[in-house]
């Protein structure tokens, strides 16, 4: 399971540099300037290698991506420990917000949609079939790509102009989204994959946001040094909350004295 | 009522409690059949296994119409009560079970039921699983008129050899019969040193009242208290776990057994007792508790409701009442009429004085059990025997009197040993001598 969601994530990181492409022009422009008064390596390790490697030819949309992954897990496990959202673990909402960040918010949230609404008539559909776990998931996938399809061929006429560009990666992250959706169903009730899913969405849209912001993604790469150590520092802090969740001061506010 | 830093949250209990427990003692927790060895091995009572069907083989080899009784199947390895099937009894002359929800299901119901066990599909992680078939309790008279399809049970979490909490879990309607919480089941929090409950919670929202009955949540004792805490207790240091609840059943003639441990108890409990946990288990962090006895005093002491001292009972159970006190006995128009009683341990029977028997209506032919030779200090006397029910110290007592000549007494029952069972006689006569001590 673990393999398959690493292979998920390169491939999350290899979208963004095949359609994102724009997302971090900006950072690009402001690396120029700041090339000229030279750091020495000895302060700036990191900063000096990135440099190197850009001038090599790697992607600085790469870089930037991998440099915010982290900072990404971080929000997904602040939003568990902290305010207390579940969401399905840590991978497919980072996952899903790679997604996010590709198609933008609109976009995704409609094939989202799509795909989850063709995965739970397929589901209904292949429940009476009988059939074992494998060969029915396939069928899933089979409708689910079915409606992704339909949705593809008709996104110029209903003006999605995000959808238009769509790569393979956004699609199949989400269909992995789908997939625990419906896990959930199977073994809790369709409330809570319903709400575990929309707090999956919910975590996954504040974490493009972040990843989006221009001015982010241009001082993490000024200050890669600090930025990745200072996020290790946050996953420690977030780590040793001992407190009450937000939303258990919800649940126990009864309790509480006025 | 509580603080917020009273309240016990999820990353709390990880962190300072769940760290705890041992790996191999948690997987003993979680196998329901592991957790019966472990009971019988330590003596604690538990519901009785009847069967564990391994494979399609023997589910095809067990005799089921050996099934008489009211009897369980379910997983090994389940959680939160899922594929838990409750069978009432099997029907005389044909092959058919009648369900909890009052359905009927055939030899093959059962089967399938089995097999899908086996095949895991209630199992923790989707693995084949074993399926048991356990004795289910004969539902105590205290509780039949709470339960709705199913058996109440009581969930107390102990740390440290220490009852911290306790909750009495009753199914309704919208949990199919099962005690769970999060599937619609009521909670209501006990009171630790008496055993009566408190508070009640429904879905995480404060209950005051049965949504069906419109009949208090406060004020249910709960039978046996002690001998739940005790085996509570008992059960924490076979477990080995450090930080547990204990599930108990109680069954009318075998008293509290214990049918399943949790070693990540839920904290919805604290709704229910309108306490916080993190508070009480601070409160008996570092303790060196010695033996099972003193665990149980430590909580009865440091977790008492504020109603606890005013509460007439020992620690046994027993009702505690003076040896002059008033009672209500029940006329012949089924009204409570009360009554000055004097309790006298130094004689066998009750007796109750003739003119105001006859006052009640008591004296009617079919209130009358039969006459009786007694011996008395003044001799030999024939008397009428009647049929006497009353009230004393809030408990119903059905039993029978004598009639006597107490005219000139201004106490018109005396109450004899063999109605005192249960009972505890303080020798304070009266209020005023309260008050001299």
């Amino acid at each position: 399971m673990l393999s398959i969601l690493l292979f998920a994530l390169a491939s999350g990181m290899a979208l963004l540099v095949t359609s994102g492409g724009e997302t971090v022009r900006a950072a690009e422009v402001e690396m120029v300037p700041d090339s000229q008064t030279a750091s020495p390596i000895w302060l700036n390790p990191l900063k000096v290698g990135i440099k190197n490697a850009v001038n090599r030819g790697v992607s600085v949309n790469t870089i930037v991506l991998l440099l915010l992954f982290p900072l990404t897990a971080a929000l997904v496990a602040f939003s568990r420990q902290v305010v207390g959202l579940n969401g399905f673990g840590i991978f497919i909402p980072a996952l899903v917000s790679v997604a996010f960040l590709s198609t933008g918010i609109l976009a995704g949230l409609v094939l989202f949609l799509a795909i989850v609404l063709a995965a739970i008539a397929a589901r209904y559909g292949v429940n009476k079939a009988r059939l074992p776990y494998l060969p029915r998931m396939a069928v899933l996938i089979w409708v689910v790509v079915m409606a992704v399809l339909v949705l593809l061929i008709f996104s110029p006429a209903l003006s999605l102009d995000r959808l238009v560009g769509l790569g393979i990666y956004p699609v199949l992250l989400f269909i992995m989204l789908a997939e625990s959706n419906i896990e959930a169903q199977i073994t809790r009730t369709w409330q809570t994959a319903a709400l575990m899913t929309a707090e999956t969405i919910a975590i996954a849209i504040v974490a493009s946001q972040v990843m989006g912001t221009v001015a982010i993604q241009e001082w993490v790469l000024l200050n890669p040094e600090i930025a990745v150590l200072t996020i290790l520092g946050l996953d420690f802090l977030i780590g040793s909350y001992k407190g009450l969740r937000l939303s258990e001061i919800w649940r126990f506010r009864k309790l509480i004295d006025k | 009522m509580a603080q917020l830093k009273d309240i016990l949250g999820i990353n709390a209990r990880s962190a300072d409690f769940l760290r705890l427990n041992k790996k191999s003692a948690r997987r003993r927790a979680d196998d329901k059949l592991l957790t019966k060895r472990m009971l019988r091995k330590a003596e604690i009572p538990h519901p009785k296994l009847l069967a564990k069907l391994k494979s399609r083989k023997a589910v095809e080899k067990f005799d089921w119409l050996s099934l008489f009784g009211s009897f369980v199947i379910k997983p090994v390895q389940g959680l939160g009560g899922q594929g838990v099937l409750v069978v009432r009894k099997k029907l005389k002359d044909v092959n058919k079970w009648v369900l909890a929800g009052g359905k009927l299901a055939q030899i093959n119901d059962l089967k399938l039921h089995a097999l899908d066990i086996i095949e895991g599909r209630y199992s923790r992680n989707d693995l084949p699983d074993i399926a048991m078939i356990e004795e289910r309790v004969k539902i105590h008279p205290s509780f039949r008129k709470l339960a709705i399809g199913g058996t109440p049970d009581v969930r107390v979490i102990v740390h440290n050899k220490v009852p911290v909490m306790a909750m009495l879990r009753l199914p309704t309607e919208e949990s199919g019969g099962k005690a769970n919480l999060h599937q619609g089941a009521v909670g209501l929090g006990i009171d630790m040193a008496t055993g009566i409950t408190t508070y009640g919670v429904c879905k995480d929202a404060p209950i005051r009242f049965f949504s069906d009955s419109n009949k208090k949540v406060n004020g249910i004792a709960v039978p046996e208290w002690s001998k739940i805490l005790k085996l509570a207790v008992e059960t924490q240091v076979a477990s080995k776990l450090s930080f547990l609840s204990v599930d108990f059943l109680i069954d009318k003639e075998k008293g509290p057994l214990v049918l399943e441990l949790n070693d990540q108890p839920g904290l919805s409990i604290q709704l229910a007792n309108h306490a916080g946990l993190k508070k009480r288990l601070e409160r008996i962090e570092g303790l060196e508790i010695e033996n099972v006895d003193q665990g149980v005093t430590v909580a009865r002491t440091l977790f008492a409701s504020r109603f606890a001292g005013r509460v007439k009972r020992t620690l046994e159970g027993q009702v505690v009442i003076r040896n002059l006190e008033t009672v209500f006995v029940l006329n012949h128009d089924k009204k409570k009429v009360s009554a000055l009683a004097k309790l006298d341990t130094g004689a066998y029977s009750t007796s109750i004085d003739k003119e105001f028997a006859k006052e009640l209506g008591l004296l009617s032919p079919d209130n009358v059990l039969w006459e009786k030779e007694f011996k008395s200090a003044l001799g030999r006397e024939k008397r009428k025997l009647i049929r006497l029910v009353y009230w004393l110290g809030g408990r119903k007592v059905v039993g029978r009197a004598g009639l006597s000549d107490r005219k000139h007494l201004r106490r018109k029952v005396l109450i004899g040993r063999r109605d005192l069972r249960g009972f505890l006689i303080d020798p304070v006569r009266y209020e005023f001598d309260n008050k001299v001590k």
